[in-house]
């Protein structure tokens, strides 16, 4: 277990009061350790059974009939939350209210928007923690430049990970053509770009989360060198304006190649005054 | 078993002890049903399952008259294919008759394959036909009116009698002093007043295609139309996104649209939709609806716009 300092350190003090919470959110995009910490939790925290029940609302009825029944501390962990179905979430309400005597309940998502109000007011959101460099060599040391640049980019250790496997360096010059071309390519063509990526579980291509955390280390890198103002407020706009599209692209139910269009239009629209 | 051959069977009442029914024609099934029932001259038992049918054959009665026994949707009985053979050799040799009926069989399943010989199935009529039917219940109606009523009713024959019977006695209702009643019109009336229910049939398209074509007539037509068929309003504005953007795309390439399959990345059929539609809006008109259906599909799901006033909310900026 890397990093994930200060949300340790409150899971510590709630044991040492006696008050662990019961229904526990890990929230935090693809790769950034909510497995992980929720394994910690069953293992070093509770020291209990995990049990991982499914998404299907058949599956989470049957883990709650049979956490009234356990013998010992056990977990009940539904990993990748965000496509439960709102049956399943429902159903999951009562026992997050009163649980049982020895059941935990954690839940992993990507966005707290992504599950219903009513089960977010039950549990206890732990939103998972950015990482620093430090945490992400001491997860995995670079072995390569290649490897060092993905270090660079990613935010998580799971987009390290998909960098290394992707071939950060090649990714990286995919990214920076696209930023480059972006406002002066036609309007079709930039368009066209959407083709490249996976925006469904059957498509193919580069992941767009992985895209926009590159493209934020791209316009970093420049400003640090860049000496005009105008080229400074472009890269800063770029910085934010993808972020908030990042953050879009975790909301389940949002349309992710509509999501991708708008950051299109937004690029243009940024560097067409730089043009 | 084809259903003249079940004719054949009731008109010289040389009927089988097993038949097995299916299909979605009530109406037509019922009438066979009775006819049957007429036929046989027995007792007619309803009963829940096969099992039960067949225990109560294994009884012998005091008085030995045959029963009919009759049982509907028996879904397990058609999994059970060990004691088919045993419960329909029983009912052969038995003076009693057993009639299976189920609303749908799958025609790949074993049930239906072994089967197929006792089998008889209930489709829907051609419209030719009932429309045939039609000017029998109703003496003197226009071939056109009486094909009308038959597609109203999506073939449904148990629908057509109740239709048939709503339209005589408003006809004779309303009938001229001279006595001469016009089926015809009397049909046309309740179809307008929505006493005959028209079905709406495939709206989405149309009322997307209405806004991608600027055709301010039908769309709040079409609008109406399907949320009157509850339409899923995130469904209609996803297809609006994606012609919008096709649109976008095609007329992005300008008065030269050659090769436009290739350099769109759009498929044939797309493009070819596109291009149809194309003209309607100026391109700075289309970025600016794509940002508006982005904006209310993302207000829908994050619970900032109601979805009843979303396609309002779209129509009215976008158009």
């Amino acid at each position: 277990m890397v990093g994930q300092k200060n949300n340790l350190e409150f899971l510590q003090t709630c044991l040492d009061a006696g008050r662990f919470p019961r229904f526990l959110i890990l929230t935090g995009p693809k790769g950034s350790g909510r497995k992980t910490l929720a394994k910690y939790i069953a293992k070093k925290c509770l020291h209990a059974y995990e049990i991982y029940p499914g998404m299907g609302v058949e599956a989470v009825r049957e883990a709650i009939e049979n956490s009234y029944r356990c013998d010992g501390t056990t977990v009940y962990v539904f990993p990748d939350a965000d496509k439960m179905s709102s049956q399943a979430k429902n159903a999951l309400l009562k026992v997050t209210e009163e649980p049982p005597k020895r059941a935990y309940f954690i839940m992993t998502i990507e966005s707290m928007n992504n599950t219903l109000a009513t089960l977010k007011s039950r549990g206890i959101e732990i939103a998972m923690e950015p990482y620093s460099k430090a945490e992400l060599v001491e997860f995995r040391k670079p072995n390569n430049a290649m490897e060092e640049l993905a270090l660079n980019i990613a935010a998580t250790p799971g987009q390290y990970l998909d960098l290394v496997a992707a071939d950060a360096e090649k990714f990286y010059a995919f990214c920076e053509k696209v930023l480059d071309n972006i406002a002066a390519v036609t309007g079709v063509n930039a368009f066209k770009i959407g083709n490249y990526f996976k925006f469904k579980e059957d498509d193919e291509g580069y992941d767009p989360v992985l895209f926009f955390e590159c493209v934020k280390y791209i316009c970093a890198q420049r400003a640090k060198k860049s000496n005009s103002k105008e080229e400074l407020v472009c890269l800063n706009e770029t910085i934010k304006c993808t972020n908030a599209y990042s953050r879009e692209l975790m909301m389940t139910g949002v349309r992710k190649d509509s999501t991708f269009d708008m950051w299109i239009l937004a690029m243009r629209d940024i560097w067409k005054e730089l043009q | 078993m084809k259903l003249h051959e079940l004719q054949k069977q009731i008109v010289s009442k040389k009927l089988d002890k097993v038949y097995i029914f299916t299909g979605e024609e009530i109406g037509i099934m019922d009438i066979y049903l009775d006819k049957i029932y007429s036929v046989v001259g027995c007792d007619v038992v309803r009963m829940e399952s096969v099992q039960e049918a067949y225990a109560k054959m294994m009884q012998r009665r005091i008085s030995g008259a045959p029963r009919c026994f009759v049982v509907r949707d028996d879904k397990e009985f058609l999994k059970q294919d060990k004691i088919w053979d045993t419960v329909f050799s029983l009912a052969d040799k038995s003076p009693d008759y057993l009639i299976l009926i189920y609303s749908s069989i799958d025609k790949r399943s074993k049930f239906y394959k072994q089967n197929i010989e006792r089998l008889t199935e209930f489709e829907k009529l051609s419209p030719e036909l009932l429309a045939k039917y039609i000017s029998k219940e109703l003496p003197g109606i226009k071939e056109r009116d009486a094909y009308k009523l038959a597609e109203i009713c999506e073939c449904n024959y148990s629908r057509i009698l109740l239709e048939c019977d709503k339209i005589r006695h408003y006809a004779h209702r309303t009938q001229k002093s001279n006595g001469v009643v016009d089926f015809g019109k009397a049909m046309n009336i309740l179809i307008e007043q929505g006493v005959i229910f028209q079905p709406i049939g495939d709206i989405t398209f149309k009322f997307t295609d209405a806004i991608l074509t600027r055709d301010y007539k039908n769309t709040s037509r079409y609008l109406r139309e399907a949320r009157l068929k509850g339409e899923s309003e995130v469904m209609i504005l996803s297809i609006l996104y994606n012609g919008f953007k096709q649109i976008l795309m095609v007329q992005g390439l300008g008065r030269d649209q050659r090769d436009a399959v290739r350099r769109t990345g759009l498929t044939p059929w797309q493009v070819k939709m596109a291009q149809e539609k194309q003209g309607h809006y100026s391109i700075s008109e289309l970025i600016k609806a794509l940002k508006i259906i982005r904006f209310v599909e993302m207000g829908i799901k994050t619970g900032q716009i109601d979805a009843d006033v979303s396609l309002e909310y779209v129509i009215v900026n976008i158009m």
